[in-house]
């Protein structure tokens, strides 16, 4: 895949992900929970049938963080398609401060709008959009404060102490998190559990280890 | 590496894996219907803050009403209506005071949305506004914190249909059988009585006794989420399958263990007709027979799943009201399967003539 049409693909997602937030009120989203989505959005993409958009993660110690992501979402500020608010700068002990904000799609913007109107088109993408929503609205139904923290506590990201590697494979379909999410069955037999409520199990799941 | 089973053994038994899991449980529902869902949802997140404001010694709760409309894009939508439009996160967590006396325009998900005060605190208003804006017919659910009501426009605030009638019990109950009879004849009293208070079609032609398609699913949505509101923190679920068939009402404990606890109840709903939807006389013998397969079904399911309690409860909109308990056949199922205390038939009245419930009142 040539680097302009890998810009484009992150781009589009990123308009996903921005609309999704939107439609389930978590916009304006932070940096953090905007990657912290993202995140989500790959390591759970199984339970809805669908391959990871990225296909591995840095694990960097602190929250999941996709570098090209970020970078073609502050092109898409320059370029007016995402609007970006409480800008601010933060600085955390023994660390540089960084410039923080949260983004959310403009409302009025022709441009989104008819980019969005495509992808409602395609129907690879417009699966996807079904599921960024489910997804973020399971996400919404946590307390707004453990959103990001919830995928830093995933069982793949969360890092156990006999691992050494320090990248993630997203493709792979046999994940700690797809297998965690296959159990739901085991703990509540014949209990209806369609892929959207278990993406809000799984929330809710990470929801209390958060704060275990 | 753990393999999968230990793995999966290993999650079984974190307590966190199953609390989670069970609160994801609740906090979801599996409606088809997105309009119906949202509603649940509005129910579970304000009943949630309510019992929050409980806990926490804050009395009755007071003041005034809410309206929580659904929305695809909530912030442009409450942003079109005042550009100072504030957002609104964890209304389950919130206390109520924080979300009471506002219009809410709402994810789907009811946990967070967009707000504005109610013009001059006036639900009239409220609605006239939404109407200005483009959004008369958009679902919305009006919360009475006071009177621990909800109200649930499916078609909007400016529709002419009437709203489906939910409560906000003060406390959880006890699942007993009569527990149970209890809730499904507030269910009955409360949201379909008459066509007056009765959800959205659910006759077509009431004084005819003629049902709406949909009776049936309005009476076991709305008697699942009366169930929910009554016996939370349990897991009501519709539609179960089970090797032996399909049941309507399961209820789930999730911190139970044995069966019996896991599972305190299963009802099986049945809805008696003397029409169909499209006003074909339907006999009594049919009746009898849904009657007949209602008891061998609930008592089949509790078996199967092992749960404490079992029901059979019809919601009787024939025109004709007949004591249809007291038919023979009835009264042979019931000698069948009716063999111990942890089972029972119920048989609630449902009016399609106002009149007729009129008489009922009047004769008790």
């Amino acid at each position: 895949m040539s680097a302009r049409t890998q810009r484009v693909k992150h781009r589009v997602r990123l308009l996903q992900l921005l609309a999704a937030a939107d439609r389930a009120a978590l916009a304006p989203i932070s940096i953090d929970k905007l990657h912290a989505f993202a995140y989500l959005a790959d390591i759970l993409s199984p339970v809805w049938n669908l391959r990871p958009f990225e296909d591995r993660i840095g694990r960097t110690g602190r929250a999941p963080y996709y570098p090209d992501l970020q970078r073609e979402l502050d092109f898409m500020v320059a370029m007016g398609l995402v609007l970006p608010s409480d800008i601010s700068y933060v600085r955390k002990e023994g660390q540089p401060a960084v410039l923080t904000a949260h983004f959310a799609l403009p409302n009025d913007s022709a441009t989104v709008k008819s980019i969005r109107s495509a992808c409602g088109n395609d129907a690879e993408l417009a699966a996807q959009q079904t599921y960024l929503n489910a997804l973020a609205d399971a996400l919404a139904s946590l307390p707004d404060d453990d959103i990001s923290a919830a995928a830093t506590h995933d069982l793949v990201y969360e890092k156990s102490s006999n691992e050494s590697q320090d990248f993630i494979d997203l493709a792979s379909l046999s994940s700690r998190t797809s297998r965690a999410v296959a159990s739901f069955d085991k703990a509540f037999p014949g209990t209806k559990l369609t892929p959207a409520r278990r993406l809000v199990m799984y929330a809710h799941y990470l929801g209390h280890r958060v704060h275990a | 590496m753990l393999d999968s089973d230990e793995f999966g053994a290993k999650l079984l038994q974190d307590p966190s894996f199953v609390a989670g899991a069970a609160e994801g449980l609740a906090a979801s529902n599996v409606d088809e219907d997105p309009i119906l869902s949202f509603f649940d949802r509005v129910r579970y997140t304000t009943l949630k803050s309510l019992d929050k404001a409980a806990a926490a010694g804050a009395g009755a709760v007071g003041g005034a009403p809410a309206i929580l409309v659904l929305s695809e894009r909530p912030q442009a939508d409450a942003k079109a209506i005042d550009v100072n439009a504030h957002r609104l996160v964890d209304i389950d967590l919130k206390d109520p005071a924080d979300w009471q006396g506002k219009l809410v325009i709402c994810a789907s998900h009811a946990t967070a949305g967009w707000w504005i005060e109610l013009p001059e605190g006036s639900v009239d208003q409220a609605l006239e506004l939404l109407n200005a804006h483009g959004l008369g017919h958009s679902p919305l659910a009006i919360v009475y914190p006071a009177a621990r009501a909800l109200s649930c426009f499916q078609d909007g605030g400016m529709s002419d249909e009437p709203p489906i009638k939910l409560d906000l019990p003060l406390n959880s109950r006890q699942v007993t059988l009569n527990d149970i009879f209890e809730v499904l004849e507030d269910v009955r009293k409360n949201s379909l009585l008459t066509p007056m208070i009765g959800p959205p079609k659910f006759w077509n032609d009431g004084p005819a006794y003629v049902p709406g398609e949909e009776a049936e699913r309005q009476i076991q949505w709305i008697a699942a989420a009366q169930l929910r509101s009554n016996f939370r923190p349990l897991i009501v679920d519709t539609e179960q399958v089970t090797p032996v068939g399909r049941i309507d009402i399961v209820m789930t404990n999730t911190a139970g263990t044995g069966a019996a606890q896991q599972y305190p109840a299963i009802i099986e709903l049945k809805a008696l007709k003397s029409k169909t939807h499209a006003a074909n006389k339907v006999p009594d013998s049919t009746n009898v027979k849904a009657i007949l397969k209602g008891i061998r079904q609930a008592k089949a399911y509790r078996e199967t799943k092992g749960a404490n309690l079992g029901v059979m409860a019809s919601f009787d909109m024939r025109a004709t009201k007949t004591d249809i308990l007291n038919e023979e056949l009835c009264k042979l199922a019931v000698a069948k399967y009716i063999t111990d205390e942890r089972i029972a038939v119920y048989n609630f009245y449902v009016y399609g003539d106002t009149a007729h419930a009129q008489d009922e009142a009047a004769a008790a």
